[in-house]
């Protein structure tokens, strides 16, 4: 078993289905469907596989590691692996891209099409989590991107209604410029790595190799220029305020199974990027600028919770949510300034926020696209009463929401209480306000919750339909996850603690 | 003569110019089908294509002959006389023969039907175009500037028929016209500049500069005053800013499938010769001066990459028009090449901005030339090349919105398509040879120029087809072309070893320096 490349499966798997359904005649709706759920759906059952196999033996270091070389003149090597803090993020994105595939069969038109983009952007998503070559991180992290231009601009609806309307295809155009800029900025940090790396230890080959370069002590002015250019880069594919804009827009004009992997997987890339380059790669620059950070962190709390409370369009709302939700893990990324106890609070709380974030508003988004699929609206103002109607997905939507947040027994109560303990010694003020932010969600889901599924069912919404079994199926699978991880927290901690520490104590 | 006279005739003086010689073959012998038989558009069409592919046949079997043949040297060879070759054969000169042919051939295939004259005055337009492949083949050869000259006027001034091809048509020969007054004004400036190079030196052999240069005593402003008109001219034929006032309106009026041909293969030879001159034979360094030229050189063609990136990019930014949108991306894309040249530098003495050059050479040309194709096999006969009149085409015609979606991509520079390989290699390197801030600058201009590319991309894929529009029937011709250029774009990227083999071309070339 271990000498099959199971990691490369999990990665192409989604790709190769996007090539058989390129070779179907566009009629062939059934099969298309049939095929693209099939290849999206693989991931996750090696994700579990694999995920299984570490938990019961944790352990710092990469597994499953697959390396060739793929062009020597440059030492780029096709390298894949994963630790403990890639595994829970291949597990997240195998879930929701499972999960999106089903809820895609939603789409009513170009269906060859759309699989085929989504499935590209699931090779993309996955390959990120996966590589330990930087080229390649490079290059699959913009499959996963370019592609959601195209799902947004063509599957995507408008908002119409009070306030600012949001067209489809401006804002797919704005997500693809600020996702290429990330994209860009991180490029131009590699190559710095790469040169910077070479010229401290010429002993060394030029190398794009993570765990070669890890082990490189770069001198403290590199590291700091390059923390600031990853940070930067991947926090604004986190949506890191002031360079959050694209966020709402995208993921609210996004067809439902586009806004679940935009929201569930793409914004944890970004985190994800921030830890595995920023954190680990430049760890002496961590005490230089995560105090500046750990402000605009509360920032993104606040900022993004109170634009939540005034939107009448629930996708809006929901990528709002996000927003502030993100804010959380940048404060909990910034404990790692503090002593190791806090900062192993702070990190892994950080982390567990991005899982339980990723799975909680997907099931969000998930909801809110299904019931805007049957009502035609997305505003909360024309919903009222739904859960007369659609029982099930009211259900749902409150679990969701308490989760959102931070009831305990779901994940979003660990992963922020874990981000509060470790911050509260370093910076007592800062995580008092960040507290208030979850004032601030409680808020805005409540009313959510009411004006969408509670009092008087709206007249026009006589004949809406509950859930479809396709969209059970998914919408179940999101919420015993979320369950079953904030009951028992350590299915993830065990995974990710031993990676951690390793990284707080290089800071 | 005796049998082995003969053969060694053959090989010294025959075989080296094979691919030459084809060209030369097929382009009288398009005249003169033209001249006696009228009927004759599918033999003359066939003649060219063949003639074209037998050069990229020669060129690579050139490149991979193991046999003893005594190629042109670059150095005096005693066996010669002592004089040195007006004319070399060395794997960048075949590379590059190999690739103007390729793309002669695409041409060829894309022309067929394409517009009215392309029928009636098919002996002038593919013997025109064979004409332009044999003045490339030669420049790219050229050891000494008169020959580079003589055969960078045949080229250009085929193209400038060639552009006014269409004589009834007001834009052709609006297009026509300007081309020919901005190329002779080009043309004039780089004789200005070879004179002053010769004033300085004494010789126009590429070889002898070291040498003569080193043997200077004082200060020798002319050369650079010599070497700076040189590469103006030089600047203009390839559109790199500020010489590329001429690029829009010439692509927008003359036919688009010779605006493919003329927007795609002059920039290799240019870039080629480019190569050939400011690394192996300008970049000398005089003991007695005390100075070496070559961090000049660099700048130089740093500021050019700079400007042409930048330029062509927000000017591209507000096109509607698509043969001006791809003309400043044009001009765009010289600028990510010319990084390259500028990383070539001797200054760092490594091949490897070289090979990252002649990758990216291939990789824009014919990435360039399937865009063309692809709008060509998008747009009505006669169309004016708006933008939204490519409103709906990813229903009308899956495979060429396909085709353009891979091309823009990858012009674009998206991973994993050659365009973002090759500008990786080009971006590495130019940050090995000390210049990051253009590395910087490069990748932002990547970022805008994708605005532009996406927005075509936009009009293809989002937009419903208007309520009169037809499928688009591509004929056999177009789609084989398309097909190859899908699968360069897809295979450049995916497969490192083409990369790997510029690369060796590269070091060959600068082997010598």
């Amino acid at each position: 078993m271990s000498e099959m490349p199971m990691l490369s499966f999990a990665v192409w798997a989604p790709l190769l289905g996007a090539i058989i359904i390129m070779a179907c005649p566009p009629c062939w709706v059934k099969g298309i469907q049939r095929v693209g759920v099939f290849f999206a759906s693989l991931p996750l059952v090696l994700a579990i596989a694999l995920y299984s196999q570490f938990w019961q033996q944790p352990g710092p270091g990469y597994r499953w590691v697959e390396d060739l070389v793929w062009f020597a003149p440059l030492n780029i090597h096709y390298k894949l692996g994963v630790d403990g803090l890639s595994m829970p993020m291949l597990l997240l994105s195998g879930i929701v891209c499972c999960t999106a595939a089903f809820i895609s069969l939603q789409i009513d038109f170009r269906h060859r099409e759309y699989f085929a983009l989504a499935l590209t952007a699931m090779t993309g998503v996955i390959g990120l989590f996966a590589t330990t070559d930087l080229f390649f991180l490079i290059l699959f992290y913009e499959m996963a991107s370019i592609p959601m231009f195209f799902l947004v601009g063509i599957w995507g609806s408008d908002k119409s209604g009070d306030g600012k309307p949001i067209h489809r295809q401006q804002a797919a155009m704005k997500l693809l410029i600020y996702l290429q800029l990330g994209g860009g900025l991180v490029l131009i940090g590699i190559l710095g790595l790469y040169f910077v790396a070479h010229q401290v230890s010429p002993s060394h080959l030029y190398t794009f190799d993570l765990e070669i370069l890890r082990q490189i002590p770069l001198p403290i002015q590199a590291q700091q220029v390059l923390f600031l250019i990853f940070f930067l880069g991947f926090g604004i594919e986190a949506g890191l305020v002031p360079f959050h804009t694209w966020l709402p827009e995208g993921h609210s004009s996004a067809p439902t199974a586009l806004s679940m992997m935009l929201a569930g997987v793409l914004l944890k890339m970004g985190g994800y990027g921030i830890i595995r380059l920023g954190f680990d790669l430049c760890p002496q620059a961590v005490d230089s600028w995560m105090p500046f950070f750990a402000g605009v962190a509360v920032v993104n709390v606040l900022y993004g919770g109170l634009c939540a409370l005034r939107q009448s369009d629930i996708k809006v709302m929901i990528a709002y949510s996000s927003v502030s939700h993100m804010g959380m893990v940048f404060l909990g990324l910034a404990t790692l300034t503090g002593d190791e106890r806090n900062a192993i609070f702070g990190l892994s709380g950080a982390v567990f926020q991005m899982f339980s974030h990723g799975v909680i508003t997907a099931l969000l988004f998930a909801l809110a696209g299904t019931v805007y699929h049957i009502t035609h609206s997305r505003n909360l103002k024309q919903w009222g009463g739904l859960a007369s109607r659609m029982p099930f997905f009211a259900t749902l939507f409150g679990l969701a929401a308490m989760g959102s947040l931070g009831l305990p027994g779901m994940t979003g109560f660990v992963s922020e209480l874990m981000v509060f303990l470790g911050s509260w010694p370093e910076r007592p003020g800062l995580t008092a306000l960040a507290i208030c932010g979850l004032v601030i969600t409680t808020l805005y889901m409540i009313r959510a919750l009411g004006y969408g599924f509670c009092g008087p069912l709206n007249p026009r919404l006589i004949n809406a339909r509950d859930a479809y079994w396709y969209e059970r199926l998914p919408l179940m699978l999101l919420a015993m996850t979320t369950l079953a991880f904030g009951f028992f927290p350590v299915l993830l901690t065990q995974v990710i603690t031993p990676t951690l520490q390793e990284i707080v104590r290089r800071v | 003569m005796s049998n082995q006279e003969i053969t060694r005739f053959v090989a010294q003086w025959i075989v080296p110019l094979a691919p030459e010689l084809c060209l030369t073959v097929v382009a009288l012998a398009a005249l003169m089908l033209d001249m006696m038989a009228k009927r004759s558009v599918r033999q003359i069409r066939l003649v060219v294509w063949v003639g074209a592919l037998a050069s990229v046949f020669c060129s690579l079997a050139l490149l991979t002959t193991t046999l003893p043949i005594l190629v042109f040297p670059r150095q005096p060879e005693p066996a010669l006389g002592g004089a040195p070759s007006a004319f070399i054969v060395d794997s960048l000169a075949l590379s590059l023969k190999a690739l103007i042919g390729l793309l002669t051939l695409l041409t060829v295939w894309l022309s067929e039907d394409s517009f009215e004259e392309e029928r009636t005055n098919a002996g002038e337009y593919y013997g025109l175009i064979a004409f332009v492949a044999l003045g490339m083949d030669v420049a790219v050869s050229a050891n000494e500037f008169l020959t580079f000259f003589v055969a960078f006027e045949l080229f250009s001034i085929s193209l400038y028929a060639l552009s006014a091809i269409r004589r009834y048509s007001a834009e052709s020969a609006e297009a026509g016209l300007k081309y020919f007054l901005a190329g002779s004004v080009s043309s004039a400036l780089m004789l200005f500049g070879i004179s002053w190079i010769y004033g300085t030196l004494g010789t126009t052999y590429f070889v002898e500069f070291p040498a003569r240069f080193g043997a200077l005593t004082s200060m020798p402003h002319a050369l650079l005053v010599g070497i700076l008109l040189v590469l103006a001219g030089l600047s203009f034929k390839m559109a790199a800013a500020p010489f590329h006032m001429w690029a829009p309106d010439v692509y927008d009026g003359a036919p688009p499938t010779v605006v493919a041909y003329l927007s795609s293969a002059p920039k290799a030879v240019i870039i080629g010769f480019c190569l050939r001159l400011f690394w192996t034979d300008l970049s000398f360094e005089s003991a007695t001066l005390k100075m070496g030229v070559a961090d000049t050189w660099m700048m130089l063609f740093a500021v050019l990459a700079l400007l042409s990136m930048t330029m062509g990019n927000l000017m591209a930014v507000p096109q509607v028009n698509l043969k001006r949108l791809l003309a400043y991306s044009g001009i765009a894309q010289i600028g990510y090449l010319l990084i390259g040249v500028a990383a070539s530098s001797t200054v760092t003495g490594s091949a490897e901005g070289g090979g990252a050059t002649l990758f990216y050479l291939w990789v824009y040309t014919l990435t360039n030339l399937t865009s063309w194709a692809a709008l060509r096999a998008a747009l009505p006969k006669g169309s004016s090349y708006q933008r939204s009149e490519l409103a709906g085409l990813a229903q009308r015609s899956p495979f060429v919105a396909f085709v353009l979606l891979i091309s823009f991509l990858s012009l674009g520079g998206v991973p994993p398509l050659a365009g973002f390989v090759g500008k990786f290699y080009l971006f590495r390197a130019i940050y090995a040879a000390g210049m990051p801030w253009l590395v910087i600058l490069g990748i932002l201009n990547s970022v805008i120029s994708l605005y532009y590319y996406f927005g075509v991309l936009r009009t293809a894929y989002f937009d419903s087809p208007g309520p009169d529009s037809q499928p688009i029937q591509v004929p056999l011709g177009l789609k084989v072309v398309l097909t190859i250029g899908v699968t360069a774009s897809l295979l450049l990227g995916l497969w490192p070893g083409f990369a790997t083999w510029s690369l060796e071309t590269a070091q060959t070339l600068f082997l010598g320096r």
